[in-house]
């Protein structure tokens, strides 16, 4: 396998700027909610939603934002939740609002994707809004109506705070609460206090206190004036509440202050900071404050008093335990939920990634960062051509990869493409030999005809846009191979396909059949418990993944729930045949043995395309639904020469008077192997055709997996295929490693059970490892202040004999730290004996072209690989994404393009130098 | 003699080291006058460094006790004036304590396990115990419920370990008793005892020990319980400090005592300059063992041992300490920065620019101030609410050498033993003012991190060995006072070093010379790989300046005149050499230099004229002087440095040579020491005048050259033996072998140090002996060798001295007394002794008798005290009347004496010639006048 290391796609994340949780704590003790999401408001405008539970952190959905909108905050309210004749109360349902630089929220639609609805009134640019705190549940009796409704309030930039009422799930401007202020200085924030009392900061440096109920202010706090040389005004970023009613605030001094909630004096000012202070949260119990700053730094501060004695005030005091820069930029948002397995604050910034820290157990686990790269890679290549097409936000670029015997020449952008519309790119498909170019957005999808360069030009393409047929609001495209079909997933998670003719003659243009053809997927029922949108909700059947086999005959998509709905072709392609064909009375030509199936496509057209047609794969219903969601989805190619050849003769039936609309019915009966992926990292096969899983799958359950696979916490973003030399090797990669996995022999036995009796056992050593907050692993005892305790009466004369010391750390489980090392051990020989990770930091890449592993070490690999059935790497990273190029006889070439995080912050403005560096 | 020294005997503990009661005093000024034999006598040490430990407020804060190796200095807070040493001979002390029960009692414990108490205010024992192990801190808490005070050791034997003690005198009536609370295999750093002792802290290196008294209401000795609670840290523990948070409602009358709950807030400060603070720690502790006894998560149980992290300090923090209300707490580290944090708000305020890193911090009693000790020997008094200095107090800042920098005992590691930490000091004596040396000292020592082979000397220090204080410190060099000391890798900035210290025979002026070479790893830029072209290179951006100063009067400093960079240039190479050896003519304003370039150059003031008109400064009317080269001598045995080959220096650095001027500064001895064995130097005699070459003697073996001076006619050199060479009669007198054993025989190390003393034609020889150390009972001591300095003073005459005697410790310079015969030694701790002929008397140089002999204005100990009184007795005019009532007087205000300054006596007894004098009535009423003025106010109280 030829390795391009490649690091010249530009390929920009966004900047963080608003996060929020979907809940700050569990309704239900003890246990977390199904329904708990995250949601990221990037500065692209892009809202995405994570899924934390299960510490996969999944990112389930992008809102795709566009040109010149950012998403500056976020807050989430639920509906009441119902009780239903048994008395098992339902969560209510989940509504996500978002604020920009305009003078509106809007309310998103969780299961399009799309915006819901705008609110109305005549005030200026929103710059902050809040939710009102849910009506505490007292005994069972649901408030309904106005009392139980969650209200917005939104802060301006002219200092107008305007009520929204989000009643019957509507958006509507309700009244102001105090209209502009003399000096028009800005509501930086705003905090419900309670139900009926509203906190705004302003940029005058005061706080104003507002009654809701009769918008008179109940008290307006000054923070004084500026320290000495800088600016006189103190803007308050961020105000929260404390549970016991206290009020901290965060400022542009660097400063948290803490006021009484009855008296609404100030209590404390501490300083952590040495730059403004952008946001704030506060634990549950009352005594933990993080706040994130200009200065990168995360701080703690802890209360003294402990949670649960009654509030004498005068003993109570906040301290700053520490601070720490987990982001290289300004932090400029924090969220944080408190639930039974995650208790965690979520930060993010300009760097773009979003730390996860522990709140509860913060000083004993360690952050953990989440991934900056998108899931899906945004890389898409044409083999046959050599092109590879990336995308980001409005454009698309595309290079030429020249192969390795000409590697001087580096790869070239030979075309660019920015989309006239508004809206960002969902996503690009581009046919293997590089002609036809599919860009989705939020809006329509895009096709383009790529003229490769006639000699003389240059290598640059000439590109030509061609008619599509309109489809409202799109997810996803796929290409088959061979450019004639296009699959279109829409936000309403319809499957389209579309007929794409290639003339092969040079001057004839790709034409796209104007009839789009429907594809339905089986109805589900089991899904609705998790979903965010209540018991209706629709959110699990959210298509995430699609795929077409390589002979495109068979087409696959997943969803959020875990199922996996299969396609197949029916007919043979026959130019001669009608272009569009509908029959428009297809019910009652229904054939028996199929009629279960086609039950609901009755009274639907069935539309046939240059004879041929789609049908749901009529052993698509076993295929299992997958306890998780799946991350990937990939057809195995099929080895050369097992392609069905075409039917004898004349493969095309013709109508008749009896059949006006015939069509054949013969579908592909070469069988075809999916390969699912899921966000666990377990890898299935299914033999789609027969709907079971492969042998392979069956032979290799996921306790066969090779230790470090199992230690994975980041999901496989893609696969790559090789099928050279008798092997069936798989590729699969995440954003920080690379496996190997063939799949024409079986992973090592003996090693699997041991691995499998090692991961049983030491699911403890791992959970003992790993934390408890979802949060990053525990903190090693070499870096904790304190380690352990005990406690001595001091005997006459023999110390210690009887005392025990007590890990301050430890959970009680006792951990068998010899076999642990000795694992470890095992998994450093190993990754010594392939030469792995050990290779990362030697590895110089110029920028531009990768290097060829140096033959020493790829015979290593190969006869490493020819040992077991698996091998891996952790040398690239992080990885945005692999792409094969190269046609389909040559030996496998790739390019395995990286974004290190140096580069990106690069790009970024200005950092705050501190007056330590 | 008050003394009253409890004489019984512990019940059990003691066994039969029985306490003596000695009357010390009597016993040494005994053994003192029994040496009275010899000719020569060795006065008691004066000035040392600090002992690495907190000095201690009086309770008042008036008075700040500072130990140092073998005395404890009581200095005046007001006025950073010497008040009163108490002494204990020759014992090493290791801790102080103040009484808490009686405010003017002080206990010192020796090394050889001897705790005694004294009072302070009339400097008199009252007390002596052997507890016969070797005490390393001591704490005194007064009894819970009585007026006594129990003792707290922190002991070193096999382990180390605590104590109480009830050490009670005879007075007291009531048996003494110990206990043993604490035992451990660990290395204790220190010891904490909060409230009466009902809770005690030891830190280790990586582990803090909580003890708590159980059943507080018992009070005896023997019912002291304790619970100790062990936690660990992961860190090198630096310096520790814990406060007890008494409960808001305890105004109520409610014993402290009592109290079930301790809130002990402990502050740590580790080797990465964190400082963690763990508060209300006791009771986390408690949560935790509950939560492991009832097997429930100790997770949430241990949240009160997550400590706040304070982390400013980039380097270990040195020391660090708990305001008295709480609130506030203040720290220092090697940053040379004090750091106060408040707690409540989370900012710190600093006070940078301390000139030297932070050693330790005290605050006072009433809070209202910190003692801060800096690594330059010196404690600043700050005030706490402006941060303004009130008082400094300053020891002999020159090097130390600590005793873990000694040679070790393991003979593997002896080869590689750098015996350059020993260089002389440069130190003369001030022509004009004899009892002011000056002399070369580095900013900063700081215990904790230590340069090689020593800290670069770039201040200039006038000390008054007579008043036993700092009288200025200047900066002979760059520096980094008001800079950062570090640079961008954590490499510390190196201030030039320097080398020699001389001044003119009139003591106007003053010569130094400094040198500065870029340290290795800044050289690493031009890094080639070949590590000789390196070192050239690091060679030939070396820097050497001789700087001559002028007295400036006003000022009481030394103003730069000229300043001669690259004194000897080695013209074709144009690398700037090292100087061997810099004299003062003592006939004339000149000075003489030699170096690498074996040129003898002669330094001459010129008066600087402009067509003929003498050029006069701005601001006097004197002309303005230049320093420039008179002439230079040019030795027929240096090598011909052109064709010696592509690396000179190594043939450059084989020769050594040295100067000396004979006492009328006709003579110029130059000293060149030989190569090998066959080339084994030469000693030229020049004519000072003309630098002319008189002769040169070569039949000396000068390989091993060390030192050379001129004692009237003679020359004499010192190389592994004393050589005495006749100028008169050209030819060898005598040659004594010197031995020093444990140093090996390299050519470089110039150990042995050599002056003459024209004024009684003697000359002394001090040379270092290194040997096993047998009786240091500490654990970590016996792997150095012990070092002791073996004194001899000769007569020319005579090959066999006059008088010899053995100093502990190195001797780093030894210099002859301009006053008066004999010769001042400053050794490795920065102590100066005198030695000096028997008939001059003994002690240091006092200031004048003709003063005020009575009353010593600086109070020395009372040895010599009394010692003063008689020798100046006759010489008073004062009747015996007089001086009785004077004593009368002198009695009754003898707990608050009045500090009457020389100067002030001066002032009566000098206003004119003695013709011009008032009567001695009006001169007594003036006197009385001033010894009998009110006892301030604050003595009163």
């Amino acid at each position: 396998m030829d390795i391009h290391r490649s690091r010249f796609v530009p390929y920009q994340p966004s900047a963080i700027n608003a996060l929020a949780f979907s809940h700050a704590h569990p309704e239900i003790e003890g246990e977390d909610p199904h329904s708990l999401r995250l949601a990221v408001g990037r500065a692209n405008g892009n809202i995405e939603i994570w899924n934390p539970t299960q510490a996969t952190w999944l990112l389930e959905k992008t809102f795709w934002g566009g040109k010149d909108r950012s998403v500056e905050g976020l807050t989430w309210i639920q509906e009441p939740g119902q009780t239903d004749g048994s008395g098992v109360l339902t969560s209510g349902r989940l509504r996500l609002f978002s604020i920009g630089y305009s003078s509106s929220v809007t309310e998103w639609d969780l299961s399009t994707c799309l915006p819901l609805q705008h609110s109305t009134g005549n005030h200026s640019e929103v710059w902050c809004f809040a939710a009102q705190p849910k009506q505490k549940l007292s005994g069972g009796s649901v408030v309904g109506g106005e009392q139980s409704q969650q209200n917005l309030v939104a802060g301006c930039a002219d200092g107008t705070l305007v009520i929204l009422s989000t009643a019957d799930n509507e958006l509507r401007f309700a009244k102001f609460l105090s209209r502009s202020t003399a000096k028009k200085s800005r509501a930086l924030t705003v905090a419900y206090k309670d139900r009926h009392v509203v906190l705004a900061g302003f940029a005058d440096s005061t706080i104003r206190v507002f009654d809701t109920r009769n918008s008179n202010v109940l008290r307006s706090i000054s923070l004084g004036s500026g320290p000495h040389g800088g600016p006189k005004e103190i803007l308050v970023w961020k105000l929260r509440c404390l549970p016991n009613g206290d009020i901290v605030s965060g400022d542009s001094t660097g400063d948290i202050r803490i006021y009484d909630g009855k008296t609404f004096g100030q209590l404390q000012r501490i300083s952590g900071h040495e730059a403004d202070v952008l946001d704030l949260v506060v634990s549950k119990d009352g005594t933990t404050i993080f706040s994130g700053g200009l200065d990168r730094r995360t701080c703690i501060y802890t209360c003294s008093r402990k949670s649960g004695t009654s509030r004498a005030k005068r003993n109570e005091q906040w301290r700053k335990v520490s601070h720490k820069r987990y982001h290289e930029h300004d932090v400029k948002a924090l969220a944080s939920y408190e639930g039974h397995d995650l208790n965690i604050v979520v930060s993010g910034g300009i760097d773009t990634q979003p730390i996860v820290l522990p709140l509860r157990r913060s000083g004993k686990e360690l952050s953990r960062g989440l991934a900056t790269l998108p899931r899906d890679p945004p890389l898409v290549s044409a083999p046959e051509a050599r092109l590879m097409v990336s995308w980001w936000n409005c454009e698309v670029r595309i290079w030429r990869i020249k192969g390795q015997q000409d590697a001087t020449e580096r790869p070239r952008v030979v075309a660019r493409l920015a989309l006239k519309g508004e809206e960002n790119i969902a996503s690009v498909a581009i046919s293997r030999d590089g002609e036809l170019l599919a860009i989705a957005t939020a809006s329509e999808v895009k096709l383009f005809q790529l003229l490769h360069a006639t000699p003389g030009l240059g290598s640059a393409l000439q590109i030509r846009k061609l008619d599509m047929p309109r489809t409202n609001g799109d997810r996803l495209v796929r290409f088959t191979e061979d450019g004639k079909w296009l699959a279109i997933i829409t936000a309403t998670n319809n499957v389209q396909l579309a007929r794409v003719t290639r003339p092969t003659k040079v001057e004839g243009r790709p034409r796209v059949l104007p009839q789009l053809l429907s594809l339905d997927r089986l109805r589900r029922h089991d899904s609705a418990e998790t979903s965010p949108l209540g018991p209706l909700g629709s959110y699990d059947r959210s298509i995430t993944h699609a795929a077409f086999s390589t002979d495109g005959c068979i087409f696959a998509v997943s969803d959020l729930g875990g199922h996996v709905d299969t396609w197949v072709i029916e007919g043979h392609e026959d130019p001669t045949a009608p272009e569009i064909d509908i029959d428009d009375d297809a019910s009652v030509s229904m054939t028996s043995e199929n009629d279960s199936d086609d039950e609901e496509e009755a009274g639907a057209k069935r539309t046939t395309l240059l004879g041929q047609r789609w049908i749901r794969n009529p052993n698509g219903h076993v295929l299992p639904r997958l306890d998780s969601a799946p991350a990937l989805l990939s057809f195995q190619p099929l080895p050369k020469g097992s392609i069905s050849p075409e039917p004898n003769g004349n493969p095309a039936v013709h109508p008749t008077r009896h059949n006006p609309h015939p069509h054949s019915r013969d579908i592909p009966d070469t069988e075809q192997h999916l390969l699912v992926v899921t966000t666990k990292n377990q890898i299935y096969q299914f033999e789609v055709l027969a709907g079971r899983l492969s042998e392979w799958s069956k032979r290799n359950p996921p306790s066969t997996y090779p230790a470090q696979f199992g230690k994975l916490d980041d999901v496989a973003k893609g696969c790559i295929w090789d099928l050279a030399d008798q092997h069936q090797r798989l590729w699969l990669y995440g954003e920080k490693w690379l496996f190997m996995f063939d799949l024409a022999r079986d992973l090592p036995l003996a090693e699997g059970v041991s691995a499998a009796k090692k991961r049983k056992r030491g699911s403890n050593v791992e959970r003992a490892a790993r934390g408890h907050s979802g949060a990053g692993d525990a903190v090693p005892e070499s870096e904790m202040p304190v380690t352990k305790v005990r406690k001595m009466l001091r005997a006459k004369d023999d110390e210690s004999s009887k005392t025990v010391w007590v890990n301050v750390h430890d959970e009680g489980g006792d951990v068998g730290s010899d076999e642990d090392e000795q694992d470890k051990q095992k998994a450093l020989t190993k990754l010594r004996r392939t030469g792995g990770v050990g290779d990362a930091s030697r590895a110089k890449v110029d920028e531009t072209m990768g290097e060829h592993a140096d033959t020493a070490e790829i015979a290593e690999q190969k006869r490493q690989r020819a040992h077991d059935g698996s091998w891996h790497t952790f040398k690239y990273r992080p990885i945005l994404g692999i792409v094969p190029v190269g046609g389909r006889d040559d030996a496998l070439e790739v390019v395995v393009v990286e974004r290190p995080s140096w580069d990106i912050l690069q790009d970024l403005p200005p950092r705050f130098v501190g007056s330590h560096e | 003699m008050q003394d009253q020294t409890g004489e019984s005997k512990s019940k059990r503990h003691y066994g039969d080291t029985a306490i003596e009661a000695v009357p010390a005093k009597k016993s040494k000024s005994q053994s003192s006058k029994a040496k009275g034999k010899a000719s020569w006598a060795l006065s008691p040490p004066v000035g040392g460094w600090f002992l690495p430990q907190d000095p201690v407020f009086s309770v008042d804060e008036k008075y700040l006790f500072q130990a140092f190796d073998t005395s404890v200095c009581i200095y005046a807070t007001e006025s950073s004036l010497l008040v009163n040493s108490i002494s204990t001979g020759s014992r090493f002390l290791t801790g102080i304590a103040l009484s808490t029960s009686t405010h003017d009692h002080i206990y010192l414990a020796t090394s050889d396990g001897i705790v005694s108490l004294w009072n302070w205010n009339d400097n008199t024992r009252i007390a002596r115990w052997d507890i016969g192990i070797n005490i390393h801190q001591i704490v005194a808490r007064t009894q819970p419920g009585t007026t006594q005070d129990f003792v707290y050791c922190h002991e070193i034997g096999k382990r180390h370990a605590i104590s109480v003690h009830a050490l009670r005198t005879k007075a007291q009536a009531s048996p003494m008793e110990s206990k043993q609370i604490f035992k451990t295999n660990s290395t204790v750093i220190g010891i904490e005892v909060l409230l009466h002792g009902k809770v005690v802290i030891a830190a280790c290196r990586s582990s803090i020990f909580i003890g708590k008294r159980l059943h507080s209401y018992k009070t005896e000795l023997q019912d002291f319980e304790y619970v100790w609670r062990e936690f660990q840290v992961s860190n090198r523990i630096t310096t520790f400090n814990a406060y007890l948070r008494l409960p808001q409602s305890s105004a109520r009358t409610a014993d402290p005592l009592l109290e079930q709950r301790d809130n002990v807030d402990l502050a740590i400060g580790d080797d990465q300059g964190v400082i963690h603070l763990f508060e209300d720690l006791l009771s986390s502790l408690v949560r935790i063992e509950k939560a492991s006894k009832s097997k429930s998560a100790i997770d949430a149980a241990s949240d009160g041992l997550n400590p706040k992290r304070l982390h400013w300090h980039r380097e270990a923090v040195g020391s660090l300490k708990w305001s008295k209300d709480g609130n506030y707490l203040i720290s220092g580290g090697f940053e040379t920065v004090l750091v106060i944090w408040q707690l409540s708000t989370g900012t710190q305020q600093t006070l940078p620019h301390l000139t030297a890193a932070v050693e330790s911090i005290v605050v006072s009693p009433l809070g209202a101030s910190y003692a801060v000790t800096l690594a330059n020997n010196s404690i600043v008094i700050l005030s706490t609410t402006e941060l303004q200095a009130k008082s400094n107090i300053v020891g002999v800042q020159s090097r130390r050498v600590d005793h873990e920098q000694m040679p070790r005992e393991s003979s593997s590691s002896e080869q590689s033993f750098d015996f350059a930490i020993f260089a002389h000091v440069p130190m003369v004596i001030d022509p004009k003012k004899p009892t002011h040396m000056l002399l070369s000292v580095p900013s900063s020592q700081p215990r904790q991190r230590r340069y090689k082979p020593y800290a670069p000397q770039s201040y200039l220090q006038t000390f008054d060995i007579a008043t036993q204080q700092y009288v200025s410190r200047q900066a002979l060099t760059r520096n980094n006072a008001t800079d950062p000391n570090t640079g961008p890798e954590r490499t510390l900035i190196l201030e030039p070093n320097t080398k020699f210290i001389q001044a003119s025979a009139d003591g106007e002026w003053l010569a130094t010379v400094d040198e500065w070479i870029p340290p290795q790893p800044d050289m690493g830029f031009i890094e080639e790989g070949v590590p000789e072209f390196n070192e050239e290179e690091r060679i030939f951006r070396r820097e050497v300046y001789l700087k001559i100063w002028r007295r400036d009067e006003k000022k009481a400093s030394w103003t730069l005149q000229t300043r001669i960079d690259a004194p000897h240039l080695l013209q074709g190479l144009g690398i700037s050499t090292q100087l061997h050896d810099l004299v003062s003519d003592p006939s004339q304003s000149r000075f003489v230099s030699i170096g690498e370039d074996q040129i003898v150059r002669f330094w001459k003031p010129k008066t600087r004229r402009k067509d003929g008109v003498i050029v006069r400064g701005a601001d006097n009317g004197e002309g303005l002087v230049n320093w420039s080269l008179e002439h230079a001598a040019t030795l027929s045995g240096r090598l011909d440095i052109l064709d010696a080959g592509p690396l000179p220096q190594n043939a450059l650095d084989s020769r050594k040579s040295l100067l000396a001027f004979s006492s009328d500064g006709s003579v110029l001895a130059v000293a060149v020491s030989g190569t090998s064995e066959s080339d084994t130097g030469v000693l030229h005699i020049l004519d000072a005048d003309t630098g002319s070459i008189r002769r040169s003697v070569s039949e000396l073996d000068l390989n091993n050259l060390q030192c050379l001076a001129i004692v009237g006619h003679h020359i004499v050199v010192v190389t592994d033996c004393i050589v005495l060479w006749d100028i008169v009669v050209d030819e060898l007198v005598y040659c004594n072998p010197l031995a020093m054993p444990g140093v090996e025989r390299r050519g470089g190390n110039s150990l042995a140090r050599l002056v003459s003393n024209e004024r009684d034609g003697t000359f002394a020889v001090a040379y270092p002996q290194f040997q096993k150390n047998i009786e240091s009972k500490s654990r970590g001591a016996r792997y150095f060798k012990k070092a002791s300095t073996k004194v001899s003073v000769y007569d020319p005459s005579n090959p066999k001295p006059q008088w010899t005697t053995t100093i502990p410790g190195v001797l780093l310079s030894l210099i002859a007394a301009k006053d008066n015969t004999g010769y001042l030694a400053l050794d490795a701790s920065a102590s100066i002794r005198r030695l000096s002929p028997k008939t001059s008397g003994s002690q240091l140089i006092t200031p004048p008798p003709e003063l005020e002999p009575p009353i010593v204005a600086v109070r020395m100990s009372k040895v010599e005290a009394e010692e003063t009184r008689d020798d100046s007795a006759e010489e008073t005019a004062l009747s015996g009347n007089v001086l009785r009532a004077f004593e009368d007087l002198l009695r009754n205000a003898e707990n608050d004496k009045p500090v009457v300054r020389p100067e002030q006596l001066q002032q009566i007894f000098e206003a004119g010639p003695s013709h011009a004098l008032p009567p001695v009535k009006e001169l007594l009423s003036s006197v009385v006048e001033l010894y009998a003025r009110k006892p301030r106010a604050d003595t009163a109280a």
